[in-house]
């Protein structure tokens, strides 16, 4: 298994949850994203983790942009070495679908380019040495009612996506699956009462952290192509505390 | 195309209005013929107003009415166009298809950004972009329906991860755009059809090299029925999920391939 983890998207609670996760086995993990000063702060993810926890570190790019987001592998593999895992954390809707909206396609089409920015770049650097997971997160941006309403289109083509590179990248030792909550399943019927079957239990960005442990690790090599529906708690996020500039930027955390 | 006399299809002339994006050849044609035949006056859409023609000539000799809009749907702008256009002509619309798409197939590691945002800008963006523009009158006419156009390759396929994304991000939309107008009495679905005798597929068999009749042979093995889809089946279906007679099916994806085999 290799060391050294890109994680993208982890202003997302569950991406954040992810960083955590992989740095506590030990991976060096690269944090590529817009450093637009909501978890993406080093410090913070490694806060109360082990010695043995990897190495951290901010690497600024557009995900989306394929020569930003190049340009910061790059700079990846120069400071920790090949790329081996990525996790991708996109956000899950809401598109303009009524009459009212005025953004069209734009949230579903962000996501998704993301997805495959940051795939294609990364699968590159994996195939050289054969081995490599890949895991895509949805997260959900709407919480509440809407929540199943709003994330249908992304999670469909983080699907979709998934299982047509998990087909195409198997030969190389390479394995893509996804990870989403149960409560936005396509076949998840609306409540009918009090007791909301995935109403209980850990809150999503852990439980959605535990499967992508698993995904990442060597036992995990005969799963992919695969969704991970996780019965975490969805909750609506809390207002993030604003943090001391000294852990940001990009150098290079370590416990 | 459904056996219709031109006196009935005169008779039935209020059926409304229909939008076929798409429709200048393949299954798109095949669905405006079929709408025409229904009742239904069309707004035949394609890139460009000569793409539209042929169908429109199709529908006219048939008795129909029809009118040809040249627009890409990639672009919001053309889109708004265009329904401002199909409004002045025909009136309110009251049947949106969104059938027009596009493949650029390619392994992911060999994709460009270019390959990924047409493929996506097309299929995906051109049905938001025409769903949010008719939404309205829709609303406001008390009812509509809408058919989008997913795929059997929505499930994943290699070397379509694009069009598996974009097609599957229809599919989601359409569970979403159902859940919001279903309160307007506006039903939204899709279809998603597996390997249909199209110019599309011929451009697929020419690009790869392959004789046409050993492409079509060798996809008829891979569904239940041992052969492939025509247009005009297709269009059957959207006709169906555009009527009276499918008042109740709202936010499915229908698969229309033959059956596994
Ligand atoms: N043929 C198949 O086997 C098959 C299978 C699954 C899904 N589909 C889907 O069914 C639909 C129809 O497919 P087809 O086989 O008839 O394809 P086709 O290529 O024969 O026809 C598609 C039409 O869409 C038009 N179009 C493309 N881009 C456009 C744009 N930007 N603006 C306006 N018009 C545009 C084209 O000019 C063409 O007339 C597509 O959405 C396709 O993805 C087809």
């Amino acid at each position: 298994m290799t060391r050294v983890a890109v994680v993208v998207g982890a202003h997302h609670a569950p991406g954040a949850a992810c960083a955590r996760r992989l740095l506590e086995r030990g991976l060096d993990v690269a944090l590529i994203g817009e450093d637009r000063g909501d978890g993406m702060h080093p410090g913070e993810l490694l806060d109360g983790l082990p010695q043995t926890a990897g190495r951290c570190a901010v690497f600024p790019a557009d995900p989306a942009d394929s020569a930003s987001f190049a340009t910061a592998l790059g700079r990846v593999r120069s400071t920790f070495g090949r790329t081996g895992v990525l996790v991708t954390c996109v956000g899950a809707g809401p598109d303009a679908a009524s009459a009212s909206g005025d953004a069209g396609p734009g949230a579903t089409r962000a996501a998704l380019r993301t997805l495959f920015v940051a795939g294609r770049t990364a699968a590159g650097d994996m195939v050289g040495g054969r081995w490599g997971r890949i895991v895509n997160v949805v997260a959900p941006v709407v919480t509440g009612e809407d929540a199943w309403r709003e994330a249908q289109a992304v999670l469909a083509g983080v699907t979709a996506f998934t299982r047509s590179v998990a087909l195409e990248l198997a030969p190389f030792g390479i394995t893509v699956n996804c990870v989403a909550p149960a409560a936005l399943s396509p076949h998840e019927r609306p409540s009918v009462g009090p007791a909301a079957p995935h109403g209980s239990g850990v809150p999503y960005p852990q439980a959605a952290a535990d499967l992508t442990e698993h995904l990442v690790s060597d036992a995990a090599a005969a799963v992919t192509g695969q969704q991970g529906y996780v019965t975490g708690r969805l909750f609506a996020a809390a207002p993030r505390a604003p943090h001391a500039t000294s852990d940001r930027g990009t150098g290079v955390g370590k416990r | 195309m459904t056996a219709t006399t031109g006196a009935e299809v005169r008779s039935s002339r209020s059926a409304g209005v229909a939008v076929v994006t798409g429709a200048g050849r393949g299954i798109g044609a095949a669905t405006a013929r079929r709408l025409s035949a229904a009742g239904l006056s069309v707004a035949v859409v394609d890139r460009t107003e000569l793409d539209t023609a042929e169908t429109v000539a199709a529908v006219t000799a048939a008795g129909g009415t029809a009118v040809g809009v040249g627009c890409d749907v990639a672009l919001a702008d053309e889109v708004d166009a265009a329904v401002r256009r199909v409004n002045e002509v025909l009136g309110p619309v009251d049947v949106l298809v969104n059938c027009a798409g596009v493949t650029r197939d390619r392994l992911l590691l060999t994709m460009g950004d270019d390959d990924w945002d047409t493929v996506m800008d097309v299929n995906f963006g051109g049905t938001v972009h025409w769903c949010r523009a008719v939404a309205g009158q829709m609303k406001q006419g008390g009812g509509g329906r809408i058919v989008n156009f997913s795929s059997v390759a929505a499930d994943g396929n290699a070397g379509q991860a694009n069009y598996a994304a974009a097609k599957a991000a229809v599919s989601g939309f359409t569970r979403t755009l159902a859940a919001e107008l279903g309160p307007y009495g506006v039903t939204v679905n899709a279809v998603a059809p597996g390997f249909v005798a199209t110019p599309m597929v011929d451009e697929l068999a020419e690009r790869l090299g392959a004789d046409r009749e050993a492409f079509l042979a060798e996809a008829a093995t891979r569904s239940a029925l041992g052969r492939v889809g025509a247009a005009e089946e297709i269009g059957e279906v959207v006709a169906f999920l555009a009527g009276s007679a499918s008042g109740y099916v709202t936010g499915q994806t229908l698969v229309v391939d033959g059956g596994r085999p």
